[in-house]
């Protein structure tokens, strides 16, 4: 089916063709209906005329027969003109002169042939009666027409006309030839001719013989049983698959159809070649209409088709394949000049848009800030990559959620719910809160939400759009703060009290050293002595360790076993690590010495094993620690500029426990990074050990597989063996000298302990417990001296200062600092200042003479330098 | 960019196509009916001359059956177009016109009307691979064989027995002249040879042959008189119905206590009105029985009346019946070479006079009725 589109086009154009078609359709139809109607009476009025006028004539050649016959019965019957012996020949000359019939008998009242012409005896009493011809001659007592009949003789369709006689009949075969002769008369047209056919519809006459020989029936046509119906006339029908007119006329005496039949097509030739000549009027019209039409209308509709298809591409953000519309009329133009306007200022308008909607997008999803919109139903309507990644889900699983749903307790969601709804109806203005919310994994985070209304244009509320701000890691910066401000607070109390004890301890180990000096070694006394020095020493090493653990311990690199501290840190594991965790240690104790600050060292080797054991606490494993000597080549160590090839020490920490996951292997080192569960660790212990691995410009290395367990790799630089030693003074005697040395300290208990001791080894000892007085004393007296001892701690001028000074006045003179505890100094600063030596109290009075007799004789040696420690 | 585009130029032809077309139709279909798909099928028959009775009123029947099916719609929408020859009896001409509906392409052919033009274009069909359904064709020599043809009626074997058993068993003839027409000898000699038979079973039957050769110049007188020489208690006319007739007129004559028997081959209107009284009493063995009062019967005989202006003989009856049979499987197949087979397999149709079985040569079984003539009028023999 042909769907027609209300386009103005289409529209147009068919208007186009139906002016054009219909007026030339009405005229053409309208003429073509009234030249048929005429015509077609006209040519049926004709031939039916003709069918009468044929009727007429058969019917009076009819009538021949009959009055022959009618006359053999006169002369025969009534006048018996004719003897008995001439009715045959009577018969014959009858047949032979009217030749009207192929036959002519006689019969007697039982219906037997009596007389026959032509004469044949074969059929002299030859019995007719069962012809019905014969009962109906009788009964009518009239002439009689038969049907037709194949003759006996001729074997041809014949039929009869029988008058009855006063004894019998006489009847004669009808020559059916003879109508054919009739018929044939008739011309109609090239191809018209007549038909006659009896009242059974068989026919008896027919151009074509060979439909009468047959004996054919044409009863099926319409116009014969129109006309055996009596209804004269001219009607339509289809004989032999051809459309024919045939006028139908009754032959009055026989009743026969007398019938004109004319092709249609030749009788209505002049209707054909109108209605021909109209149907191709109306197509040339409707072409010549559409081509006027598509021809007009394309100069108008033309702009509109590129405006429309301009239009889609606009429509589609195709701005660049709108097409230039075509000059057309003026008001066209200028609409077409108005729709490129409109084009580039959208266009400009959607590439601003679109800028400024890449910029929204990309900050939204790039911002390290959670956010959310809802609705006022509390449903998530939208959320940015951050927010997903605080709520720990993938992209756009929590859209259609409501906001409560994201509540830790059942309470909160209510109470969220509640809070919403007041929101919604006093709508106050926007204030930041701080909340918990449970992720989709679980955990529990605390978050920041800073919110503000969402409206349209008209101000009405439409919901609400979150900054989310995740701040669990500040939460836990706030309290490691907080715990560094306590550690600060310690280590400054720690500091105060260690130089108070460290000059108290000094005291003690001082004078008890001095008491045991006058005792014999073996005795009860001494031993007792030797006792309170020990406690003294293990005191000594508890403020060690109390500045220690308060980082406030001076970090003092220098040459050092690593191999020691390592033993030392082991043991100290041992105790802390579950015994489900086998340590295995391989310390090659020869590795030699490093240069490092030891309680680093020592601070690197806990963090590296606590880390390790973490991982092994569930299932146990074992830890195994390892030092050696080894060689790094440039290859190794090209990822560390700071370093050089060499001989380095490698410490090495292997776990067999969990394993790092290769996507945080390279965030380990970060500070705060932790994949323990919250509160379990601070994510500082590796932070710690890269730093101090930096500070040393060593290198650390890790290797780990999941499931497997971690490998730790520290390389320290190996020092040589020329390195400054350690000098220690393994003999019980003491040295001892004659110089003359100014000890300056503000504990009098102090100056006293150690005048003492240096007296008794003989040297010449003036003390001093202000440092101003001793300056003072110096400056008069500067060639007095051979050695300044001074405490670094002291009121009014402390040690440092006080060794500026001397050394300003008199720079050969060496000078020893000493102190209990203090941050503003250590043996490097006091090198620096000139000091020869330096030393932390408490000492040992065997430390004091060695350093005391050393720096005086490293003085003497033409000032050479010695770095002398009171460490170890 | 166009004024239009390639869819609406589309449009734009099928509107025009569409128009053009209306306007043609309704221009010239007035004037001619296509017949493309017409189904043509062939009759061959005597249709002119002294033996045309069976022809022309078997053409009839057929052209009944056609109208009534092209009434309905035709086959399958398919209207059937009847294409009539007429053999003039005479075996060449049978050929020649066989020859002319195969080559036409006819579906099947409906003919022939007797057994000696059937003899004569049997082969041509076998060959030409197209079923031939006669209406009448009786002769036993087409009994028994796997080929193109198919009949109505059944051989004449069972007629024979019957009527012989009639002649002969029943009534006691003993001399018995059977007089046939030569012309169609493959129908009638096997009557007298079949009666013949008889002679080597009965001792004092006589069975005598008067044969001749049909013609307008034939002399019945004569041919009577050769008859009668022959003093038989009874005479058998294997003869068309206007031969039949004369000769029935000319025994009777002179010895009007003659008893005379027939085949199926006279039983037509035409030797009711030919033979006069002198037909009366003539007893003919025929599978026809125009007595049949079947619906379908009635009906046939109704419509046939109607259409023709006379009543059928058994000759538009078996037509009537072929025609079916033929247009019945035609809805099936129309394939030429498929029909027979077609045929075969259904097997039974449904015929005027009950159920039609075909066996697997295409030989109808068919009872025998014996006929004779009272009043002008065929009736069951009792």
């Amino acid at each position: 089916m042909l769907k027609f589109r209300k386009s103005l086009k289409n529209v147009l154009t068919l208007n186009f063709i139906l002016v054009a078609v219909i007026p030339i359709l009405v005229i053409g139809l309208a003429s073509l209906s009234l030249l048929t109607q005429n015509l077609s009476s006209e040519i049926r009025t004709k031939n039916l005329s003709l069918a009468k006028s044929l009727s007429s004539e058969v019917d009076m050649f009819l009538s021949h027969p009959v009055a022959t016959l009618k006359m053999v019965v006169d002369i025969v019957d009534k006048d018996q003109l004719v003897s008995q012996k001439s009715i045959n020949n009577f018969l014959e000359s009858i047949v032979r002169n009217h030749n009207l019939f192929d036959m002519v008998q006689i019969l007697d009242s039982h219906g037997n042939i009596k007389f026959i012409a032509p004469f044949n005896g074969e059929f002299s009493n030859i019995n007719m009666s069962h012809f019905p011809f014969y009962d109906a001659t009788l009964k009518t007592k009239s002439h009689f027409w038969s049907q037709t009949f194949i003759s006996m003789q001729t074997g041809l369709p014949t039929l009869t006309v029988s008058v009855p006689m006063s004894q019998g009949m006489v009847v004669g075969y009808l020559n059916l030839n003879i109508l054919t002769t009739i018929s044939d008369k008739v011309e109609i047209g090239q191809n018209g001719y007549a038909i006659i056919a009896d009242q059974e519809g068989n026919v008896l006459s027919h151009p074509i013989y060979k439909n009468v020989s047959e004996q054919r029936n044409i009863k099926n046509l319409k116009i014969v049983r129109e006309g055996l119906a009596g209804n004269e006339g001219t009607y339509l029908d289809m004989l032999d698959h051809n459309q024919v007119i045939g006028s139908i006329s009754i032959i009055p005496q026989t009743k026969w159809l007398v019938i004109i039949i004319q092709k249609y097509s030749e009788a209505f030739a002049p209707v054909i070649k109108i209605k021909i000549m109209l149907f191709w009027s109306v197509v040339l019209t409707a072409a010549l209409a559409i081509f006027i039409a598509i021809k007009s209308l394309q100069k108008t509709l033309l702009p509109f088709s590129y405006l429309i298809t301009s239009v889609k591409h606009v429509t589609n953000s195709n701005y660049d394949a709108a097409e230039s519309i075509p000059l057309s009329y003026d008001e066209i133009n200028e609409l077409s000049h108005s729709f490129e306007i409109m084009t580039n200022a959208v266009k400009d308008r959607q590439q601003s848009l679109q800028e400024s909607e890449r910029l929204y997008r990309s900050l939204i999803e790039t911002l390290p800030y959670g956010i959310q919109e809802n609705n006022l139903e509390g449903i998530i309507t939208f959320t940015n990559p951050a927010y997903e990644k605080i709520m720990e889900c993938h992209s756009g699983d929590l859209i259609g959620e409501r906001i409560w749903d994201l509540k830790k307790s059942e309470s909160s969601k209510i109470e969220q719910q509640k809070y919403l709804e007041k929101i919604i109806e006093y709508q106050p203005p926007p204030t930041p809160y701080f909340t918990q919310i449970k992720t989709k994994k679980g955990n529990i985070v605390d978050i920041q939400i800073d919110w503000n209304y969402k409206r349209d244009n008209d101000q009405i509320l439409l919901g609400f759009i979150s900054i989310i701000t995740d701040i669990t890691d500040q939460k836990i910066l706030e309290e490691n703060l907080r715990q560094a401000q306590k550690m600060e607070a310690i280590g400054t109390l720690t500091g105060g009290i260690a130089h108070d004890f460290n000059n108290i301890l000094t005291a003690i180990l001082g004078y008890t050293e001095l008491v045991q000096c006058d005792l014999k070694p073996d005795s009860e006394q001494w031993k007792d002595l030797d006792s309170v020095i020990r406690a003294a020493n293990r005191a000594k090493d508890l403020v060690k360790h109390m500045l220690t653990f308060s980082r406030k311990s001076e970090h003092q690199k220098m040459p050092m076993k690593v191999s020691l501290v390592m033993i030392e840190a082991l043991k100290l594991l041992r105790a802390s690590i579950p015994t489900t965790i086998e340590i295995i240690q391989d310390i090659d104790e020869n590795s030699g010495y490093i240069f490092a600050d030891p309680t680093q060292i020592h601070q690197v080797l806990m963090n590296l094993c606590t880390n390790a054991s973490h991982s092994m606490e569930n299932h146990g494993g074992i830890l195994e620690v390892t030092l050696k000597v080894v060689k790094l080549s440039e290859n190794d160590i090209l990822l560390n500029p700071d370093l050089k090839p060499g001989q380095y020490l490698e410490i090495c920490v292997r776990d067999s426990g969990t394993g790092i996951s290769p996507d945080v292997l390279n965030r380990i080192f970060d500070p705060f990074f932790t994949t323990k569960d919250t509160g379990r660790g601070t994510g500082m212990g590796l932070s710690v050990v890269h730093g101090i691995v930096k500070n040393h410009r060593a290198m650390i290395k890790v290797d780990s597989k999941l499931g497997v367990g971690t490998r730790f790799y520290v390389y320290f630089k190996k020092i040589q063996k020329n390195t400054p030693q350690i000098i220690k003074n393994t003999s019980n005697h003491l040295p001892s000298g004659n110089e003359r040395i100014l000890v300056v300290d503000d504990e009098i208990t102090l100056t006293k302990m150690i005048k003492t001791v240096l007296v008794r080894l003989g040297y010449n000892v003036t003390t001093k417990t202000n440092s101003l007085e001793a300056l003072s004393l110096f400056y008069s007296q500067p060639d007095n001296f051979d050695l300044i001892i001074t405490d670094q701690t002291m009121p009014q001028m402390t040690g440092r200062e006080l060794t500026i000074k001397i050394l300003a006045c008199r720079p050969d003179i060496p000078v020893i600092l000493s102190t209990g505890f203090s941050s503003t100094i250590n043996q490097e600063k006091a090198m620096n200042i000139g000091a020869k030596a330096f030393f932390m109290k408490p000492f040992e009075n065997k430390e004091l003479a060695i350093i005391v007799r050393k720096v005086l004789d490293d003085t003497n040696k033409n000032h050479s330098k010695t770095i002398i420690s009171s460490s170890e | 960019m166009r004024f239009f585009t390639r869819f609406q130029k589309k449009r734009l032809k099928k509107l025009l196509y569409f128009t053009l077309s209306i306007l043609l139709i309704a221009n010239f279909t007035s004037g001619c009916e296509s017949n493309k798909s017409d189904l043509k099928i062939g009759l061959v028959g005597g249709l002119t001359g002294r033996h045309s009775d069976l022809g022309v009123y078997g053409r009839n029947g057929v052209i009944l059956a056609m109208e009534e099916i092209n009434k309905k719609g035709g086959i399958d929408g398919q209207k059937i177009i009847l294409i009539p020859k007429d053999d003039k009896q005479n075996p060449e001409i049978a050929k020649k016109v066989v020859r002319e509906l195969i080559a036409e392409d006819v579906s099947a052919i409906i003919g022939h009307f007797t057994s000696t033009m059937t003899m004569a274009t049997v082969n041509m069909i076998n060959e030409a691979k197209i079923l031939m359904i006669s209406p009448t064709t009786s002769t036993n020599k087409l009994t028994g064989i796997d080929d193109y043809f198919i009949r109505m009626m059944s051989p004449n074997k069972a007629a024979i027995k019957s009527l012989a058993d009639y002649t002969i068993n029943k009534a006691g003839f003993r001399k018995i002249v059977v007089i046939y027409d030569v012309l169609n000898k493959s129908f009638s000699k096997e009557w007298y040879n079949t009666f013949k038979k008889h002679e080597s079973v009965i001792p004092d039957l006589s069975i005598i042959p008067v044969p001749y050769t049909s013609s307008p110049e034939i002399r019945f007188s004569e041919l009577a008189t050769k008859v009668l020489e022959h003093k038989p208690d009874s005479v058998l006319i294997v003869s068309s119905a206007l031969d039949a007739a004369m000769l029935c007129q000319q025994l009777k004559i002179s010895d009007s206590s003659l008893h005379l028997f027939s085949t199926m081959w006279a039983m037509t209107d035409d030797f009711l009105k030919h033979s006069g009284p002198a037909g009366e009493g003539i007893i003919f063995a025929n599978w026809f029985n125009k007595e049949y009062q079947s619906e379908k019967s009635l009906k046939f005989r109704k419509g046939y009346l109607e259409r023709f202006g006379r009543p059928p003989n058994f000759a538009s009856h078996f037509a009537y019946e072929a025609a079916q049979v033929l247009f019945t499987s035609l809805s099936n197949t129309q394939n030429s070479a498929e029909l027979k087979n077609t045929i075969l397999k259904t097997r039974e149709f449904k015929g005027l006079q009950g159920n039609i079985v075909i066996d697997e040569f295409g030989d109808p079984l068919r009872k025998v009725f014996l006929m004779t003539v009272i009043k002008g009028q065929y009736v069951l023999l009792d």
